[in-house]
């Protein structure tokens, strides 16, 4: 049987994505939209396409944010990653990774799906799947579950600064369908100075790490990061000795003498809505902070690490399987700074929820 | 030693079904658990967890050496001060052993470096 693809065009047929025939396997909406694909997935340079109704990544595949919502939104009858090389991400910093299948979403033999320091910054209030989804999608879905689940407009505190000579602090943990806390960067002080707070987090990222301190001329108070996911900001040193790191988040803040540029954003935001989901064990969902950085010289001082994201599983009663790891980490600490380390972004949070 | 345990996560699995003797465990899905836990952190008694799983560990108190500079920035020497005992949260530890190896080193340090006597 001819299998119909989306490719992005037409318009003739309504009720399919982006214009084109419902595919086969769909026609008729659901919660989980109707089967048809968005066409949307790049791997290995094209677009990949569905072998009877089954989409299936094998390599590293992206799919690029929506224009308009800024998310990277795809649907599908049955999406299916195999293999250790597999891994599907948002192609850039977005509001969100968001995937409906009809039938089925599968991870075996240790593939990945992620948003890993790839939110996006922004005080977007509190947040549906319904409101990441491109109207070409939206009229696959039958009302019920996109609009049901929410994750909160505001994430988990960020960890208080660091004062006179010590390592920065960690973030908050998010309490549920919230991001994590920002890191607080290490501080390298002959007085009272103090690294920034780390950030709050938002909706589509966890919250940014601050920058590393490096004060050795009074009292200085370096900048907090920014609330909702960024930015991370410059690290501030007035020693030119001393590698000093800039913090994680959206966008990353600079280092300073050697010192590295923040690691990246927070964890985003990751939504998986299929009535099956399995994931098979060695394998990953994830939504991780950036890392806190350091530098290259003999001296330095580390920057805070970003916030876990948040992650929302939603399955038929009985549908949800894990044998692997579904996380929301935040950004390790940094690490082996000869002075002082940052300190890590705080967890996010795992979601899952049956019908 | 807690094992902060969330069971979405393979590793946290794999620790909890090999809890120590003696170790004790927040499951981070227990609404009930994880605020007892937020409520130690918030005291300072616990750090709050960056991953899972994490094991929160005690650290002795310990020497430290921390540089002094002058007002106008030059190295004076170096001081040594006291590193209060504390706790911290080890982050992803692959292994129990990984977590005794841990305890064995920052108790090494303390007996090599031990805190300065008041005063």
């Amino acid at each position: 049987m001819m299998r119909l693809v989306s490719h992005g065009g037409g318009g003739a047929w309504p009720g399919g994505v982006r214009g084109l025939p419902p595919g086969p396997l769909g026609g008729s909406k659901s919660m989980f939209g109707d089967g048809s694909y968005s066409g949307n997935v790049m791997q290995g340079g094209s677009v990949l396409q569905p072998v009877a109704g089954v989409l299936t990544i094998t390599a590293a595949a992206t799919i690029a944010p929506d224009a308009v919502t800024g998310a990277a939104v795809l649907c599908c009858d049955t999406l299916v990653l195999d293999g250790a090389s597999a891994a599907l991400a948002p192609s850039t910093n977005s509001k969100g990774l968001v995937i409906y299948a009809q039938t089925r979403i599968q991870l075996l033999n240790g593939a990945t799906c992620h948003i890993n320091a790839l939110g996006q910054a922004g005080n977007f209030g509190n947040l549906t799947a319904l409101d990441l989804t491109p109207a070409s999608i939206r009229r696959t879905l039958k009302k019920g579950l996109a609009d049901v689940y929410a994750v909160q407009g505001e994430g988990a505190a960020g960890a208080a600064g660091a004062v006179t000579y010590a390592d920065g602090n960690t973030g908050s943990a998010a309490a549920a369908m919230q991001t994590g806390g920002g890191g607080s960067g290490g501080v390298n002080s002959n007085g009272s100075s103090a690294s920034g707070p780390g950030g709050k987090g938002g909706p589509c990222c966890g919250g940014a790490g601050s920058a590393a301190c490096v004060s050795n001329f009074g009292a200085y108070s370096a900048p907090a990061a920014g609330d909702y996911g960024g930015p991370g900001q410059n690290a501030y040193a007035d020693d030119n000795r001393i590698a000093t790191g800039g913090g994680s988040g959206d966008p990353v803040g600079t280092g300073l003498y050697g010192g590295l540029s923040g690691g990246g954003a927070g964890g985003g935001l990751l939504m998986l809505i299929a009535p099956v989901i399995a994931i098979a064990s060695g394998c990953v969902v994830s939504a991780d902070g950036a890392p806190g950085v350091v530098g290259s010289n003999t001296y330095q001082t580390g920057a805070g690490g970003a916030g876990g994201g948040c992650v929302v599983l939603v399955a038929s009663a009985g549908g949800y399987s894990n044998a692997g790891t579904v996380r929301a980490s935040g950004g390790a600490a940094s690490t082996g700074a000869s002075h002082k380390n940052g300190g890590a972004g705080g967890a996010g949070s795992v979601n899952t929820f049956t019908i | 030693m807690i094992l902060l345990h969330h069971p979405e996560v393979e590793l946290s699995r794999e620790l909890l079904a090999t809890l120590p003797e003696g170790c004790g465990c927040v499951d981070w899905t227990s609404a009930v658990q994880r605020e007892e836990y937020a409520a130690l952190a918030a005291s300072g008694n616990g750090p709050p967890p960056s991953a899972f799983p994490s094991v929160i560990v005690d650290v002795p108190a310990y020497a430290e050496d921390r540089p002094l500079f002058g007002a106008q920035g030059e190295f004076l020497g170096m001081a040594l001060v006291t590193v209060p005992a504390h706790q911290e949260a080890l982050r992803l530890p692959a292994s129990w052993d990984a977590v005794a190896s841990f305890n064995a080193s920052v108790a090494e340090r303390t007996r090599l470096r031990p805190a300065v006597p008041a005063g």
